[in-house]
Formats: structure tokens, C-alpha cells, sequence
């Protein structure tokens, strides 16, 4: 065998190989992750409008129970957040002004859920940042999976009929939340109540 | 009856192709930048055109220059149905030549809408420059900085980076992306400078569901293959390349989207370097194995009942190698797993924005009115949101209306074939 046609099959066995690794590199890692990333970016992730919201029941920081059931006939926000996310203490202030300015309506409640994240990690924060609106804890993390939850925060808007109006993934868009749920109700503003489901695991 | 005078059409440049297969190849590039791999005897004949000529002079003189027996009619038949209507030849009263010169649409995996930002005239100093880059020692230093900037950016994100920790995106995220993109492209014209090879402009288009930036690197195909492998690496490299510029920005701002756009250069890079689509790794691995048409050459492996396309059409240029036969199979069966797994990703996005498309719309013009009250930012978030769930539902619409046309073609010719009208 020439130097020429051993330079060859050497480039051919790395080639295959190449090929081989990238093969399943794309249909088992690349390819799903760009998905998300691709969801992620562009705010489309999670449940889609028209889906039935999944029922949870909790109980917040403070020990009372939260039930989606609960709040049936209501315009529903269910936020979820996590202490640990840059991107959800970025809006704690705009979203907290909002429920509070909502908290009133009777036709509607604010739910924000913090997932996979002990009590007692969120409660010094909830207290520190002088959050009013209730916490519901996920410690299991079912209610963030049911949910489709890829990134944080991520925001749905339910009708009162218990169905996905939007679904908003990322900050930046606590006025198209709102908005949609003023759309949604017929009269009525958003009463506060945040679910926090434990954290997402790894961050 | 008078012989028309036939020559080469002017600006056609004639060069050898470094090309795996038993018999040579060589290139013919028109002025307008479309390339034919063409044979041996085909080089010669054209190579017998350079200057205006009868067909009985080109007769003697590809007689004289290459041994090859072909009567002044054989050559006149040969230009009238290919060579003229390709552009590559100019005959005396052939009417079609010019508009043959455009470049054939490349089916569902060609760049659409193509529009030059930058031509090559401007690129050129600026790939010049950059060239500098791709000496050795140079290389080594920047590709340590880089290295070191992924450290940074890997243990402050983890490893493997939570990448639903990723929201939005971010002003900074879609900066870093687009400066990345542009970069990479430089990074393929550099490498050509590096080489000493022309090469043309850099422009944007549509590209699978995205919008792309691309570099035009056509007159590569002139270099030898381990040249033409580092032009297909070169986009990667100097991709890689911005990383420490996020990390320096990521310490500068504190913002974390920095640190994500490192983690996105990675994913882009192995994504390029993907030989499925005709991205970098699809050109990498065409230049080494030496067939420049692996999607065809894969599809011969097909019989010729499951409607091989273009079976044959390489003959000419003899078998490909034995090695290169077996990567062509391990090509092919890899395909039939990756391109379910890639469309049906793509379905699945394109029907999820085309579900949120009209809320997303009615949300950016809500914000448009709210930017007057200081969200700016969001409105402008809101905006490229809309821009690329727009471009990306036209990609797929266009693809649809390909698809389409090109079933119809089919089945025309199928009715055409079987005596049906």
C-alpha cells in the first residue's frame, strides 16, 4: 500500500468516524437543544394556548393551601420563578407592583410557583424582598413538569374556564402578561397570589 | 455553409480540481461565479476555444494538444446543447447564453434570498488583514485565549450549562450572535487571502428557518483539498475567536449573557460542523473526502428503482475510491436517521410560532405603545422577536411552495413519461 492511498484511508476512517459521532451528536444532543434554545429565544416554550391547565394543589411558605381548582371562573396568572434566577429577581419589582396593583380584582389571581427550591431558602428571600403576595412551594417539581417549564420565569395566562390563554417564557414581558389577562377578563383585576414551585434543577 | 465561430465566453477561467475519483478533474468558472467540475478531454476542448475559433481549427488543434479525435460536428453539437446553453461557451448566434450564466436554485437546502451587504472590493482589505490570523503562531495564542475564555465562561455556567436557564432574547445575546455571525464569515474569507484565492462579497439570506450571513468562497474550489478544508474551518475558528471578547464583556458588565453567547458560539460551531445540512461540516467533509456533491453521490447508492436523482451524472470522472465509497454508505445511513430528527424539530417549531404568531404581533404593537412610557427596550425585544418568528414562518412558507412545485414537476413528468396527459 502507497503513502498516497494509506493518506487516503486514513482520511476516510476519520471521516466515517466524523460522521458517525456527528450523526448522533445532531438527532440526540445538537438538534434538541437548539430546540429549546430555539423556543427559549424566542419565547415560544411550554404549554400552547388552548391545552388544559394542568390542576396543582400546594401550599405556600406560610402553610396555606393553594389549588388551581380554587380559582376556577378566574382570569389566572401562574408565574414561575426561582430565587436563584437572575432573570426573575430582575423583574421581582415590576411584577410584585403589578399584583399589588391587581390585588383587589375578585375576578382574577396572581400565582407564582417556585420549584425544586427548600422553604427554607425561599422564605429568608421572600421576607428579604419584602414579597407580599403568597409563594406556593413545588418540592417535588410535578407541578413545573406538568407545566412544560424549560426556563424561568415562565408565565402563563389561564382563562377561567382552566384553559392556556399564552404562555410567556423569559422576562421581559410582564406587560404582554398583563395585557392578556386584562384581555381575558370580562371585568375584575388580578388578585395576588404566587406559587412558587421548587427551583429547577441545576440552577 | 459557413462555420459559426465559437470561444470561450470571456472572464471563463480554467483550472485543475483537486477531487477524489479515478480520472482528473478539472474546473471552468464563469465570470458570474458559477463552477463546472469538468472532464479531462472537456478541459482541453474548452481550453482549444480560449480564442475565437471554427470548429475545424478546434478539431486539429485538440487533435494536436490532447491526442482526442473529435469532427468539427461532434464539436458543434456539443457546444449547441451544452456548452452554449451553460454559458460556458459563446457561439455565434446562439441566442440563450447570458441568462444560462445564473446559478441553478439548490432545492430545499439553498440559501434564499441572497443580498450582498458588503462587496467583495470592501471585504477585501478587511480579509487581508484579518488573514494574519491564520499563522502558526498567532493561531496558537489566540486559540489559547479562547480556550481560557471558555474555562472562564464554563465554570461560572457549570458544565453542561443549564441551558434552560437561557430566557429570551437578550439585547446582548442577540448582539453577540450577530457579531459572531459576521465574524465567522470573515473567518472564511480570511483563510482564503490566507491562500492567495479571490474570493467574492458577504452578504445575508434565508437559510433552513433562520436568517444567515454568508461569504462568497466559490473560487476555493481552485485550491488544493487541505486548503480548501481550512477555508471550511475558518468561519468556526474566528467564531471561536469572539469568545474571550463576551467573557471580557461579561467582566466589564456583569451581565450573564455574555457568558450564554460563549455557550451559543460552542452549540452554533457544532452545529456548523454538522455534515447533514450544507453547513461548514457538510463542505469539510466534502473536501476531504474530495466529491464535491455528497448529497447526489449519497443519493447513487440508492437502486435505481427507489428514483435515485442524477444517478450517473459523475460518471464521467470515474468511480470515487474505495475508502470514499464506505464514508459515502456510513453518509447515507446517518442521513436517514439525522433528517427525520432535524425536520421533524422544524415542524414542531414552525407550527408552534405559526400558533403564536398573531398574539405575538398584537403584543409588539402594544408595547410600541408602551415604549413611550420608557420601555424602549422592550419594544425593541418585542421587535426582533417579531422579525425573526416572521422570517422564520416566509422560510417555511417558501420551502412549502418548493416542495410543492417540485411535486408538481414530478408528477407532470411521471403522466409524461406514462403516455397519460
Amino acid at each position: 500500500m502507497g503513502c498516497g492511498e494509506r493518506r487516503r484511508l486514513s482520511i476516510a476512517l476519520i471521516a466515517g468516524a466524523a460522521v458517525v459521532i456527528f450523526a448522533v451528536l445532531t438527532a440526540g444532543l445538537i438538534a434538541p437543544t437548539l430546540f429549546v434554545l430555539a423556543r427559549n429565544l424566542l419565547g415560544i416554550g411550554g404549554l400552547l394556548p388552548g391545552e388544559t391547565a394542568p390542576d396543582f394543589a400546594l401550599r405556600d411558605a406560610a402553610g396555606q393551601p393553594v389549588r388551581l381548582a380554587d380559582l376556577r371562573g378566574k382570569t389566572v396568572v401562574v408565574r414561575f420563578w426561582s430565587p436563584d434566577c437572575a432573570a426573575c429577581r430582575s423583574e421581582l419589582d415590576s411584577v410584585r407592583a403589578t399584583a399589588e396593583r391587581y390585588a383587589a380584582d375578585p375576578s382574577a389571581a396572581f400565582v407564582s410557583v417556585v420549584s425544586r427550591i427548600p422553604a427554607a431558602t425561599v422564605a429568608p428571600f421572600v421576607a428579604e424582598r419584602g414579597i407580599r403576595y403568597p409563594v406556593a412551594l413545588d418540592d417535588t417539581g410535578l407541578v413545573a413538569d406538568a407545566y412544560l417549564v424549560q426556563a424561568l420565569p415562565t408565565t402563563y395566562v389561564i382563562t377561567p374556564e382552566g384553559r392556556i390563554l399564552r404562555g410567556f417564557v423569559g422576562a421581559g414581558n410582564a406587560f404582554q402578561v398583563f395585557r392578556e389577562a386584562q384581555a381575558c377578563r370580562a371585568s375584575g383585576v388580578v388578585t395576588a397570589c404566587t406559587v412558587q414551585s421548587e427551583g429547577i434543577p441545576g440552577r | 455553409m459557413v462555420s459559426p465561430i465559437l470561444q470561450l465566453t470571456p472572464g471563463t477561467s480554467l483550472s485543475t480540481f483537486d477531487a477524489d475519483g479515478e480520472a482528473p478533474s478539472y474546473l471552468a468558472q464563469l465570470a458570474a461565479g458559477r463552477q463546472f467540475r469538468v472532464t479531462e478531454p472537456l478541459y482541453h476542448l474548452l481550453a482549444c476555444m480560449e480564442r475565437p475559433t471554427d470548429p475545424e481549427s478546434i478539431s486539429a488543434a485538440l487533435a494536436q494538444r490532447a491526442g482526442i479525435t473529435l469532427d468539427a460536428a461532434a464539436i458543434l453539437r456539443l457546444v449547441e446543447t451544452k456548452l452554449a446553453p451553460a454559458g460556458l461557451v459563446w457561439m455565434e448566434g446562439h441566442p440563450g447564453a447570458p441568462a444560462a450564466a445564473r446559478p441553478a436554485p439548490g432545492g430545499a437546502l439553498a440559501l434564499r434570498w441572497r443580498r450582498e451587504l458588503i462587496p467583495a472590493r470592501c471585504a477585501w482589505p478587511i480579509s487581508g488583514a484579518l488573514g494574519h490570523a491564520y499563522r502558526p503562531g498567532v493561531a496558537f495564542v489566540l486559540l489559547a485565549l479562547a480556550l481560557g475564555a471558555h474555562g472562564v465562561a464554563y465554570a461560572r455556567l457549570g458544565f453542561p450549562p443549564p441551558i434552560d436557564g437561557l430566557t429570551s432574547a437578550a439585547p446582548a445575546i442577540v448582539a453577540a450572535l450577530v457579531a459572531m455571525s459576521l465574524v465567522h464569515e470573515f473567518g472564511h474569507l480570511a483563510a482564503c487571502r490566507r491562500w492567495g484565492c479571490p474570493h467574492g462579497g458577504l452578504g445575508v439570506g434565508l437559510y433552513l428557518l433562520a436568517p444567515v450571513f454568508y461569504a462568497d468562497v466559490s473560487p476555493a474550489w481552485r485550491l488544493p483539498r487541505h486548503q480548501r478544508a481550512i477555508v471550511d474551518l475558518g468561519g468556526i475558528y474566528f467564531q471561536l475567536l469572539c469568545t474571550p471578547a463576551f467573557v471580557a464583556l461579561y467582566l466589564a458588565t456583569g451581565a450573564e449573557a455574555w457568558l450564554w453567547a460563549v455557550v451559543i458560539c460552542d452549540l452554533s460551531a457544532l452545529f456548523n460542523l454538522s455534515p447533514f445540512a450544507k453547513l461548514d461540516g457538510y463542505w469539510l467533509l466534502s473536501d476531504a473526502l474530495g466529491i464535491p456533491n455528497l448529497h447526489q453521490r449519497a443519493r447513487e447508492l440508492l437502486p435505481p428503482a427507489m428514483g435515485r436523482a442524477g444517478a450517473g451524472a459523475l460518471a464521467p470522472f470515474g468511480r470515487v475510491s474505495r475508502a470514499a465509497s464506505a464514508v459515502l454508505a456510513v453518509y447515507f445511513g446517518a442521513s436517514l436517521v439525522v433528517w427525520p430528527v432535524l425536520v421533524a424539530y422544524q415542524v414542531v417549531l414552525v407550527a408552534n410560532v405559526a400558533t403564536l404568531y398573531a398574539g405575538l404581533v398584537g403584543d409588539a404593537v402594544f408595547l410600541a405603545r408602551e415604549a413611550t412610557l420608557g420601555e424602549a427596550d422592550l419594544l425593541a425585544q418585542a421587535a426582533l422577536q417579531i422579525f425573526l418568528l416572521s422570517a422564520m414562518l416566509l422560510q417555511a412558507a417558501l420551502m412549502l411552495w418548493e416542495a410543492g412545485r417540485a411535486l408538481a414537476r414530478r408528477a407532470r413528468r411521471w403522466r409524461m413519461s406514462h403516455g397519460m396527459r
